[in-house]
């Protein structure tokens, strides 16, 4: 019945990059970044985290914001994301909603209104959970991460950020400055979440996927799930599978059938290895039907 | 002001409405309090373990604590059924989160630092958690850690019956024919077990407690409790007081449903309140705190039926429930559930058995349905097996089945004013269910399915407690209405407010309802049992009688008529000569020169309650009415991924009469609501060593807004001929039919019977499979 209290910490808030990197060349360890803080604040409480330093990224106005960089010959289109943006930003936000539709298909299921209104973009990918909900979108909307720390910027795409459940590949000093998405005009693009209860819930499986169609055959295809592993995950075979092939419900099936063979899902307790084995198959095979629908 | 009636039967918004919507309401929390201590509370970490040494001397080093009490400074044991409570841990603990010591200090920061420096030495001892196993009834486990050793010199009440050398705290048995006989005589016999595990009422508002020992001698308890008489007195005899030194104040209390029915944590604020030299003594529980206070009960049904030519011959039943580690009021939970325990079905040879048997778990205690929902799921989905075992239309195996006036009950009482069958045909009507025409699942594609269940229940109230009430009628024509019934948020002080408007035409705008407060407001026994309406509105429509009554007198003496001559309209008195409205203020200048409230009071005083017999759980007059309830339930069945959608409930209630017939609507939503949650996903989950994993609204899941279907509320109106104008209660019944009428729903679709609740997806899906694998292989 005690409420088990972190350890102290020393709170910052940086106005600007040369501040913050000052901070970070100072502080030795035990560095954490607050962002949305809809998990941080809760486990520095109960003491599953601690830090040394909160350092609040909240002053650098220039992470919040969504814009788009049109096609220009020899390079595609973009829309290019600051980590700070919230989760209910992104939900509304019209270019998305036309452009990348699974992205604000999935923030607007995430968490509560409140929640989604503190929580970002950023820190949903940093926090590292098997099912975050909005990685499985980025995931198959080719997303890729500008990452900053002292020392300089760099890019990967986003599914080489995790390592595991809870843990990413950024250095200590290192956070998401930026992510982007490459646009695919002809791409139909879908989300959908397993859990317990309609909204306000945690995923036991969500799954996103991205079809292109070229003469009524699969030319693109990316299916992303989580909760099928210990991060989240593109399905590869299922994938290779499909390509080339007609859009059909029987090869999504077949796609969902392979996709269960490619996960390996750990037991939680939201959710048995055995039930996430046995609906990966079908929330695979309905986010392509859906994606399919959404194919003009 | 234009003059608006609204008594009996209309639907005026609810008075307390305003102030809740505005946020002025004011609960235990709320309320302001000169030289305030905040108390905190130190738990166990065991389930069950022995208390070697307590050292709490490290407290003092904490600047701003003033006192602190482990279980040695306080004497006495306490409990609603047996006194079996220690108001802190003693020698040994018997659940993780029991209290062990408290501290009270000038803020809550102070009081949860001064916890860290208590040292307790525990040895932890065998543990049992599974109440079948603890009542010793599983075979490969006969030998079990007793809870409580002196469990039969313990004080106790008549209805605990408890079982010598066991963790039993009660027995209760029901014995109607001959349960053998009927079964060897049946055209099939069907037997199948049940569980519904450990739930939690969530109320809006975690508890809160305000103790001071006034200077004066009084010992004043604010506190969010829903029965402020038994308060009074358990904690008279606690702390050695008179009950008249007791003063038990009911703020604005968020939401019971049973939690808040019996002394929880306010001994031991009063405890810490005697070494504070006269200061209060506030604890606010967090809500993680809140879920360890208490729980519902889990429990664990066999039931076994015979069928002959289409009806229900024999049905026997057992029941575990697993109280936790105390009993409070689990004896009443295992007796007002076990005599209603085989449905509300006519049946001639029962026999039950309702063990309340300890376990290391939180204490369980009342929960909206006192049992009911439990037991209703085991027997209506059984139901459903029956009807098509027996190849009859579930609706129509019910409406043959189904309790009816004239009916002997099963413990013998001749049941009066049933309206079980109106709410089935009342459901089945709304819904376009042609009893004996089931309508087919629908194939929505995809393996999705949508299809109809019912389900019905019954809860007797058993109450025959009495209730007081006063009405005050003041000169100006303004009324207070004095009565210990805890609008908890049901909107009983609504209901009151219309029957004062309907007996003496005062308008509601000027009527007012006192909170509870043992120095003002009347006895009461408790705000449960689906009471209020009943028993305190009898008394509040009685004392308003006595009012009007007064009023007619003058009336006589000033206009020289007969009593019963003079008439209210629009809030005036009607002189009858002259057709002349005269205002109350009016008419008592004329009478007696002013100076003086008119005071009426009014008692309801049941008579003729039975009881029931400690062998054969027989009795003619058990409980002073009966509720009603019908549910069909339309539910969207993924079967590939065992996700449910439910899409409409078609809900009815045996309301005897309607007082505020809005009210009564949202009742049964809010019932409903409750229901399903239970039903589809609420369970609290322990590990292995009893400590609660979920106690949060994080993890424990309860229905957002967007999993609540549509409800369609119905009410049906078989007055009660006792009942204040013809009402019986109504906030029970409604929880007990949602979750079967799902289940029932989900079972035609998928054929494989899922018997514990909740269903969530995995629970349903996994069952599938499993289901199917063993079809495949017969």
């Amino acid at each position: 019945m005690i409420e088990q209290r972190g350890k102290g910490y020393e709170y910052c808030r940086p106005g600007s990059w040369e501040e913050l990197a000052a901070i970070l060349c100072k502080a030795e360890a035990g560095v954490m970044f607050l962002a949305g803080g809809t998990d941080l604040a809760v486990d520095l409480r109960t003491g599953k985290k601690s830090c040394a330093h909160l350092v609040d990224l909240k002053g650098l106005t220039e992470l919040q914001g969504i814009a788009e960089t049109a096609a220009e010959e020899g390079k595609k289109g973009e829309i290019c994301i600051g980590s700070l943006t919230s989760i209910h930003q992104l939900e509304i936000n019209p270019l998305l909603q036309e452009k990348a539709a699974a992205l604000p298909e999935a923030a607007c299921q995430l968490g509560s209104r409140q929640v989604r209104n503190r929580a970002t973009l950023g820190g949903n990918l940093a926090n590292a959970s098997p099912t975050a909900d909005t990685a499985a979108p980025l995931l198959v909307l080719d997303a890729f991460l500008e990452l900053w720390s002292p020392s300089g910027s760099r890019h990967i795409p986003v599914e080489d950020l995790w390592q595991k459940a809870g843990k990413t590949f950024l250095a200590a000093d290192e956070i998401i400055r930026q992510i982007t998405l490459p646009l695919a005009p002809g791409r139909g693009t879908a989300f959908m979440k397993l859990g317990p209860r309609q909204a306000m819930d945690i995923a036991i499986i969500n799954a996103a996927a991205s079809l292109e169609l070229e003469d009524g055959r699969i030319s693109q295809v990316r299916i992303a799930l989580g909760g099928a592993g210990e991060r989240p995950l593109r399905m590869k075979q299922a994938e290779a599978f499909l390509l080339g092939k007609e859009a059909t419900a029987e090869h999504f099936a077949q796609a969902g059938v392979l996709a269960a063979q490619e996960s390996s899902p750990r037991s939680s307790r939201r959710a048995s290895r055995e039930y996430r084995l046995a609906t990966i198959p079908v929330l695979t095979e309905r986010v392509l039907l859906k994606a399919l629908s959404r194919l003009s | 002001m234009t003059y608006k009636h609204e008594g009996v039967g209309e639907a005026p918004l609810r008075i307390d409405g305003d102030i809740k919507v505005l946020g002025k309401a004011e609960y235990v929390q709320d309320l302001e309090y000169a030289n305030l201590l905040e108390a905190a509370v130190l738990t166990s970490p065991y389930a069950s373990a022995k208390i070697l040494a307590i050292d709490v001397s490290g407290v003092w080093q904490v600047e701003g604590v003033k006192a602190v009490v482990t279980g040695r400074d306080v004497d006495g044991l306490y409990g609603t059924t047996v006194q079996d409570r220690p108001v802190l841990a003693r020698d040994r603990v018997r659940y993780a989160g029991e209290p062990v010591a408290a501290v009270a200090a000038i803020n809550k920061a102070a009081a949860m630092l001064a916890l860290t420096k208590i040292r307790v030495e525990y040895e932890e001892t065998i543990a049992v958690f599974d109440p079948e196993e603890a009542a010793g009834m599983k075979e490969d486990k006969k030998t079990v850690p007793l809870l409580h050793e002196n469990l039969m010199d313990y004080e106790r009440e008549i209805t605990a019956m408890p079982v010598a050398g066991s963790n039993i705290c009660s027995h209760f048995k029901l014995r109607k024919g001959d349960v053998e006989k009927a079964f060897s005589e049946a055209d099939f016999v069907l037997e199948e077990e049940y569980e519904v595990p450990r739930n939690h009422h969530c109320c809006i508002e975690p508890y809160g407690v305000v103790a001071q020992m006034e200077r004066e001698g009084t010992l004043h308890i604010w506190t969010c409790n829903q029965s402020p008489y038994v308060l009074q007195r358990n904690l008279a005899a606690l702390f050695g007081l008179s009950w008249n030194q007791v003063r038990v104040t009911i703020p604005t209390l968020g939401g019971g449903f049973g939690s808040k029915i019996y002394p929880s944590l306010e001994p031991l604020v009063v405890a810490l309140a005697q070494k504070t030299d006269h200061r209060p003594v506030r604890l606010l529980l967090s809500r993680e705190e809140e879920f360890l206070r208490i729980t519902n009960h889990g429990c664990k049904i066999k039931i076994k039926s015979g069928v002959k030519e289409g009806k229900v011959t024999a049905r026997q039943m057992a029941a575990y429930w697993d109280t936790g580690a105390y009993a409070d009021c689990g004896p009443l939970v295992a007796r007002n559930s076990g005599f209603t325990f085989a449905g509300p079905y006519k049946i001639d040879n029962v026999k039950l058995d309702a063990y309340s048997v300890y376990t290391n778990l939180p204490v369980a205690t009342a929960f909206r349905g006192y049992g009911i929902p439990h037991v209703t799921w085991a027997y209506e989905l059984h139901t459903d097996r029956l009807a098509e075992k027996a190849g009859i239309d579930p609706l129509q195996f019910r409406l043959d089945n189904v309790i009816q006036t004239g009916d002997i009950s099963h413990t013998g009482e001749e049941m009066q004013a049933v309206g079980m069958k109106g709410c089935l045909e009342a459901v089945a009507e709304a819904a376009g269910w042609q009893p004996g025409q089931r309508p087919a699942p629908v194939d929505l594609g995809n393996g999705r399915y949508r299809s109809l269940g019912v389900a019905c229940s019954w809860k007797g109230s058993m109450r025959h407690y009495g209730s007081s009430a006063t009405v005050r009628i003041m000169e100006e024509g303004s009324v207070e209405v004095n009565v210990s019934n805890v609008d908890m948020g049901q909107g009983s002080s609504t209901i009151f407010a219309q029957m004062v408007a309907e007996e003496t035409g005062i308008p509601l705008s000027k009527i007012r309802v006192q909170h509870p407060d043992t120095f003002i407001t009347p006895y009461d026994r408790t705000t449960s049992a689906s009471r209020g309406t009943f028993h305190a509105g009898t008394a509040v429509m009685e004392a308003a009688k006595d009012a009007w009554r007064q009023i007619q007198e003058y009336g006589a003496q000033v206009f020289g008529c007969r009593p019963e001559e003079v008439k209210s309209s629009e809030g005036k008195v009607l002189n009858p000569k002259t057709g002349e409205g005269l205002s109350i203020g009016k008419l008592i200048n004329q009478a007696v020169m002013g100076g003086i409230d008119i005071i009426g009071k009014g008692h309801s005083r049941m008579k003729g309650g039975t009881g029931l017999d400690k062998e054969t759980g027989q009795g003619a007059n058990p409980t002073s009415f009966w509720m009603y309830a019908a549910d069909i339930a339309e539910v969207e069945t993924d079967t590939r991924t065992g996700e449910l959608k439910v899409l409409k409930i078609y809900a009815a209630s045996d309301v005897g009469k309607a007082i505020n017939p809005v009210n009564c609507r949202q009742q049964i939503e809010g019932g409903v609501t409750m229901g399903l949650g239970i039903g589809l996903m609420e369970e609290m989950l322990f590990d292995e060593k009893g400590r609660l994993l979920n106690g949060n609204f994080h993890d424990y899941k309860i229905p957002t807004a967007v999993d609540v279907p549509e409800i369609i509320p119905l009410l049906v109106e078989v007055p009660h001929p006792l009942g204040p104008y013809g009402a019986k209660g109504l906030g029970e019944a409604p929880v007990g039919p949602a979750a079967p009428a799902v289940a029932n729903a989900v079972y035609q679709v998928t054929g494989i019977a899922v018997r514990r609740s909740p269903l969530r997806p995995e629970n349903l899906k996994l069952s599938w499979q499993k289901g199917k694998e063993a079809e495949l292989r017969d």
